[in-house]
């Protein structure tokens, strides 16, 4: 089997001492992330992408690295949902219904165990699927034209915002405006200078690093300062628990259906970790919940979405990694990860970047263990984070923010820019439009025009050419279906979703 | 209401976007479409999304007060001036400036914010500078010394 000889491959990229080392680095500094408050997996992970491309890392040794805060954010975040009943991110918003009342009942350290083991199991199981899927799904990409290809990015706009968008025209608002941002600069194929204001800086283009850290990091500094409480330090305690072998077992069968289910949402375009854990959770009400105790602290009700939402984390890479179009915020940003490295992902990614691809998902098997062994003992070190107020950390939020983008150009007009897409998200945020799909448009609008012009060029202007092939064809009843069904699902999801407290940006 | 202004700004820009691209030199030897096509294509989504949007807009979301639009106005002010002058004042100064008001307007006291002012711009420095070794402006505190 050729998939095997890659992986050993991928293993000896991953565990050479450099990368290995770099990915409990990012294991830790993204459990730290994702522990601190008001910083999800995606902000993380996009303030650490300038700093990454800075420090010339190997695209392989800063795609493991960037992979690892990526998993460890995911899982800091589940901190604050089971102390604090404050979710970190969107999928995390299903752990809080069990989590919670756990940690109510001085039951924390069991929870937040249970959410460890199960997050790794979902993590596992993902990858080993990721592992089977994702070189199928490349070879069957390798027949995309470029009709093909524009559709494909049409149908990303129209799913981006998820079965749960509140609003799919803002969807598509913010995805026309980031696809407006990607044309600024000299035309690729004339030369000719577009939107540029005759700027000399704006020559090349804004740069999507700019655009996405001004939008998640400076953006939520500004909504810190809107509602700053001084003084409003939390205590958290988190207890010593013993966590039984024979409880853990108990929960095998809830965690192994919910990986696959979560496995297989993540795979969906457009549903991603969220759709993930809300089906994980919800199914296995119906399956096991005899006696009413979910919602009340039943370890079941923890486990499930957990592996829920790391099974679709993972399952969401398999889309990104062989079509280049990611399903959701986070993928999205480590696209822009991968693209800041001049790597487009992609069907051609796997056969001329192999190293990056294998080393990539060695590294997930990898830093899932590193997870685990870090998070057991560790976890009433990172609980304290919680505890970091937010006068200290938006400040470092802030510099670190500027410093990685001044460090790639040393330009004060990039930071200017920046500051100013700070605000804009702030702007756009409060209106409640979305803000993955401008950066999915910065990050996909020149792959989508010059695949439109290629087949026109093929086609010889015949429009029609868009709609000819039957690939084209299922494409667009995906990307239509897509677009309409949250106008008919998106009221249920958000009803199931309200019984829960808070409200959860991004 | 929100909605609606923001609909009808869109709506402008939406026009300006797509008049700017009439423009657009094709050269000679383009492909069929030129550079003006996918503009056009990208103006009239923002276009329909605007009206959508000034026809049925949502709730306006709850504006902040004056007092802390100003508190907002202040910070970017702050960022903008970290962003013009780091080179001259260099980073450490530049930065423990910053990081004081920015803890102060997040409600610290003018101790702790300062504290946390010298200790951000001592820690990264050090982080990026020397361990890292990505060079930071040195500025005033590079020229007296």
């Amino acid at each position: 089997m050729e998939t095997l000889g890659y992986l050993m491959q991928g293993f000896e990229v991953a565990l050479n001492p450099l990368n290995l080392g770099l990915a409990l680095l990012g294991a830790f500094l993204g459990t730290i992330i994702g522990a601190l408050p008001g910083l999800g997996p995606s902000n993380g992970v996009a303030i650490l992408i300038p700093l990454a491309f800075s420090l010339r890392l190997p695209p392989a040794t800063a795609l493991i690295m960037l992979t690892s805060v990526y998993y460890g954010a995911m899982y800091g975040g589940r901190i604050s949902s089971i102390l604090l009943n404050i979710p970190g991110d969107e999928p995390a918003l299903m752990t809080t219904l069990d989590g919670y009342p756990m940690a109510k009942q001085g039951k924390a350290g069991e929870a937040l165990a249970i959410s460890a083991v199960s997050s790794f199991v979902g993590g596992l199981i993902a990858t080993f699927g990721l592992l089977l899927f994702a070189p199928l799904l490349a070879k069957f990409a390798l027949f995309f034209g470029p009709a093909e290809y524009f559709v494909l990015f049409v149908l990303a706009f129209t799913t981006i915002g998820g079965i749960s968008s509140k609003n799919q025209f803002k969807s598509l608002l913010a995805a026309s405006i980031g696809l407006m941002i990607s044309t600024i600069g000299l035309d690729p194929a004339t030369g000719e200078p577009r939107y540029t204001l005759n700027q000399m800086e704006l020559f090349e283009g804004v740069n999507f690093l700019v655009a996405i850290v001004g939008l998640f990091a400076i953006s939520e500094i500004l909504f810190f300062l809107e509602d700053s409480h001084a003084g409003t330090t939390v205590k958290v305690t988190v207890n010593k628990f013993k966590l039984k072998w024979k409880e853990l077992f108990a929960l095998t069968w809830t965690t192994l259906r919910s990986s696959v289910i979560g496995f297989v949402a993540g795979v969906l375009p457009g549903a991603g970790a969220s759709l993930g854990s809300f089906l994980s959770y919800t199914i296995e009400k119906r399956l096991v919940d005899h006696d009413g105790t979910f919602g009340t602290g039943d370890p079941r009700g923890v486990a499930a979405p957990e592996a829920g939402n790391n099974a679709a984390a993972g399952g969401a890479l398999v889309p990104m990694l062989t079509l280049g179009v990611p399903g959701s915020g986070t993928t999205a940003v480590l696209l822009a990860m991968l693209m800041s490295m001049n790597i487009t992902p992609g069907p051609l990614l796997f056969q001329q970047h192999p190293d990056v691809v294998w080393g990539l998902i060695a590294a997930l098997f990898i830093g899932n263990f590193m997870l685990l062994i870090l998070n057991l003992p560790l976890v009433g070190f990172f609980a304290k984070l919680l505890m970091v107020p937010s006068h200290v950390l938006m400040p470092i939020v802030a510099i670190v923010g500027l410093i990685g983008i001044y460090s790639i150009s040393h330009s004060a007009f990039d930071l200017f820019v920046m500051i100013a897409f700070g605000v804009g998200g702030w702007l756009l945020r409060k209106l409640d439009v979305p803000l993955v799909p401008i950066i999915l448009g910065i990050l996909l609008g020149q792959l989508m025009e010059d695949n439109l012009r290629r087949a026109l060029n093929i086609s010889n202007g015949d429009w029609t050419v868009l709609w000819r092939s039957p690939l084209c064809i299922g494409l667009w009843v995906m990307a239509i279906t897509g677009l309409v069904l949250p106008f008919f699902l998106g009221k249920f999801f958000r009803v199931k979703q309200r019984e829960t407290e808070g409200d959860v940006p991004d | 209401m929100s909605d609606r202004i923001f609909g009808a700004l869109m709506l402008l820009l939406a026009a300006t976007y797509s008049w700017t691209a009439r423009g657009f030199d094709p050269g000679f030897m383009s492909d069929p479409l030129g550079p003006s096509t996918f503009p056009y294509l990208l103006g009239a989504v923002l276009a329909i999304t605007a009206i959508y949007l000034l026809l049925r807009p949502d709730d306006s979301p709850h504006w902040p007060p004056a007092k802390i639009l100003l508190k907002m106005v202040l910070v970017i002010a702050v960022l903008l001036a970290y962003a013009g002058l780091l080179e001259w004042l260099g980073f450490i100064i530049a930065t423990l400036l910053t990081v004081t008001v920015l803890g102060r307007q997040l409600g610290a006291s003018i101790k702790t914010a300062v504290l946390t002012g010298i200790g951000v711009s001592l820690v990264v420095f050090g982080l990026f500078d020397i361990l890292l070794e990505l060079p930071l402006p040195s500025g005033l505190l590079g020229r007296i010394m």
